[in-house]
């Protein structure tokens, strides 16, 4: 194993709690998981673009496509 | 050497190691033990041939999320199997053995170090290549990994001579499991069928089970029934925690600067996320697959983005077709380990020997959706951040509802957990030593002992294992 990631396992906060999300089912959304993990601190509050915008943001087209601003 | 069960059993010798299945672990144990000296007993359920009677007992049932139908996910006969595996190998991640943020449950009572010594001899049995170290790619929370891919090794072919010819191995096909005898927890007998009505009993010192990541649990669910639950005493877990690496299109891109991420070199890359990535995001180990489109597919994706996108396509228009590059997206994730994901017995429906079938109830999570969406988010954000390319998710990805694809690939075929380690009874059946507890003299091979699975195709591990398993017994015996 290289050493960095050697490093970086080691510095791996171990959480006791473990996730305990149910199976999918048709009431559990996106938003609500993700509500369910920032409670359990899973999620970063902040963080980059990416991780902060839900699914449905003004960038993300009908058809899938995850747009950067201005290429429209 | 190729026995005749029903002369053999009649002189009623006691074996050192009885080991029931002839896959990658059964073969593995057999023959490392047979060189050593050891008498070995090997018991294969079917032929040295496919054979549809001896497949046959591999029907079942499943009912719950899709899944590949039980008797074609696998192969019964000399080799099981790798007769039919595809040969990508990889070591798990050291902190694949770790109780990872997003879900404790995922820890090992053993660490990558201690299956480390077993890693060149279960390399050489199965033909792995040198298999270049993680790369970090600036910027990107994932990281570069590599497999090896090929030759798809097949251990019948490998190892057929040897058996027919090792004095110390004694060779029984056609031989099916049916009972295990226990007293004053040791397994005192082994109970095998044939498939024209004869059942006989053999001994042996020690008894290993290795049929596979569906039927190691389901014969012991049948064996503990048989002895009234003296087999396994503390079951809460026996067939739980079943798992496969889920498989999925996750959509494509086009990619601007192939080169930084090694496309320009490459038909294919593989990305993971790193430890950071697992803890900051919440989730589980994920291979993320660029698969690299052909030119023409590449530019009729370039065309659709450039619809879409009119000030985006002004760009690419300027930009040499030759310079980029269309991706498929896929993903073989490591699912959440969760005891509702189970094998059971089917008492509606019996096979030829008069055993119950499996049953299968297998369920992707929400964790599950959750891992595998963010990879492809932190490829999308490093893309976007640099400029250099545009993902588009498939459908089931972008919208918000948590759904998975209900057809193609759709599971790797790697049957993992059901009977999986354990520091204590109370969480799952074998202890660090593959040895079930509660019985001195039983054990397990092969991955239906892994308490979680990483994204790594499973064979070299389970191979591993069994190696070092071997190397435990050969102690034990003195």
């Amino acid at each position: 194993m290289p050493p960095a990631y050697a490093m970086e396992c080691a510095a791996m906060p171990l959480s006791p709690a473990p996730f305990d999300a149910t199976f999918v089912s048709p009431g559990l959304t996106r938003r609500r998981l993700l509500a369910a993990l920032l409670a359990l601190g899973l999620l970063p509050v902040s963080g980059s673009p990416a991780r902060a915008v839900p699914a449905k943001a003004a960038s993300t087209t009908a058809d899938g496509w995850l747009l950067a601003p201005g290429d429209r | 050497m190729h026995i005749d069960l029903a002369t053999y059993a009649a002189r009623e010798p006691l074996a050192e190691v009885c080991i029931i299945g002839s896959g990658a672990a059964g073969l593995t144990l057999a023959t490392r033990l047979a060189r050593r000296g050891r008498r070995v007993l090997l018991c294969e359920g079917g032929d040295q041939v496919f054979t549809e009677r001896s497949q046959a007992l591999y029907r079942g049932e499943s009912v719950g999320d899709p899944y590949i139908p039980l008797d074609a996910a696998r192969l019964r006969f000399f080799g099981g199997s790798t007769n039919h595996w595809g040969g990508m190998c990889r070591p798990l991640d050291a902190y694949d053995f770790t109780a990872k943020p997003a879900d404790a449950r995922t820890a090992w009572p053993i660490g990558r170090d201690d299956l480390a010594p077993a890693y060149s001899a279960a390399a050489e049995i199965l033909e792995v290549s040198p298999i270049p170290p993680d790369t970090p790619i600036p910027g990107l929370a994932l990281k570069r990994v590599h497999f090896s891919i090929g030759p798809a090794t097949r251990l019948k072919a490998k190892y057929a001579d040897e058996v027919a010819r090792s004095p110390q191995l004694y060779y029984s096909r056609n031989t099916n499991l049916f009972g295990l005898e226990t007293r004053d927890g040791r397994i005192t007998g082994a109970v095998v069928k044939d498939y024209t009505g004869g059942e006989y009993r053999v001994r042996a010192r020690h008894f290993v089970l290795a049929c596979g990541g569906i039927e190691n649990s389901r014969l012991l669910l049948w064996c503990n029934r048989r002895s009234d639950g003296r087999v396994i005493r503390q079951a809460a877990t026996l067939g739980r925690y079943w798992m496969d690496h889920p498989h999925a299109t996750l959509g494509r891109a086009l990619i601007f600067a192939p080169a930084a991420l090694g496309l320009d070199a490459s038909q294919s890359v593989f990305l993971a996320p790193t430890p950071a990535m697992l803890a900051t995001r919440g989730i589980l180990n994920c291979g993320l697959r660029l698969h690299r489109m052909s030119p023409e597919d590449g530019e009729a994706l370039a065309s659709e983005l450039a619809l879409i996108a009119p000030r985006l396509g002004e760009r690419l228009r300027r930009q040499s077709p030759d310079s980029r590059c269309g991706v498929v997206l896929r993903a073989a994730w490591e699912p959440q380990p969760h005891p509702e994901s189970r094998i059971e017995l089917d008492d509606d429906d019996r096979d030829a020997l008069g055993m119950p079938r499996s049953r299968l109830i297998w369920r992707k999570t929400a964790l599950d959706h959750h891992t595998v969406r963010e990879c492809v988010l932190a490829l999308n954000d490093y893309l976007r951040r640099h400029d250099i390319g545009r993902v588009q998710l498939a459908t089931w990805l972008a919208d918000d509802t948590l759904q998975f694809p209900e057809d193609g690939e759709l599971a790797g075929r790697h049957h993992m957990g059901g009977t999986r380690m354990a520091d204590t009874p109370e969480h799952g059946i074998v202890d660090r030593d593959c040895r079930v507890f509660g019985q001195d003299n039983l054990y397990i091979g092969g991955s239906s002992v892994f308490p979680s699975s990483g994204h790594a195709n499973p064979t070299l591990t389970l191979v591993q294992l069994a190696v070092r398993l071997a190397d435990h017994l050969d102690a034990r015996l003195g």
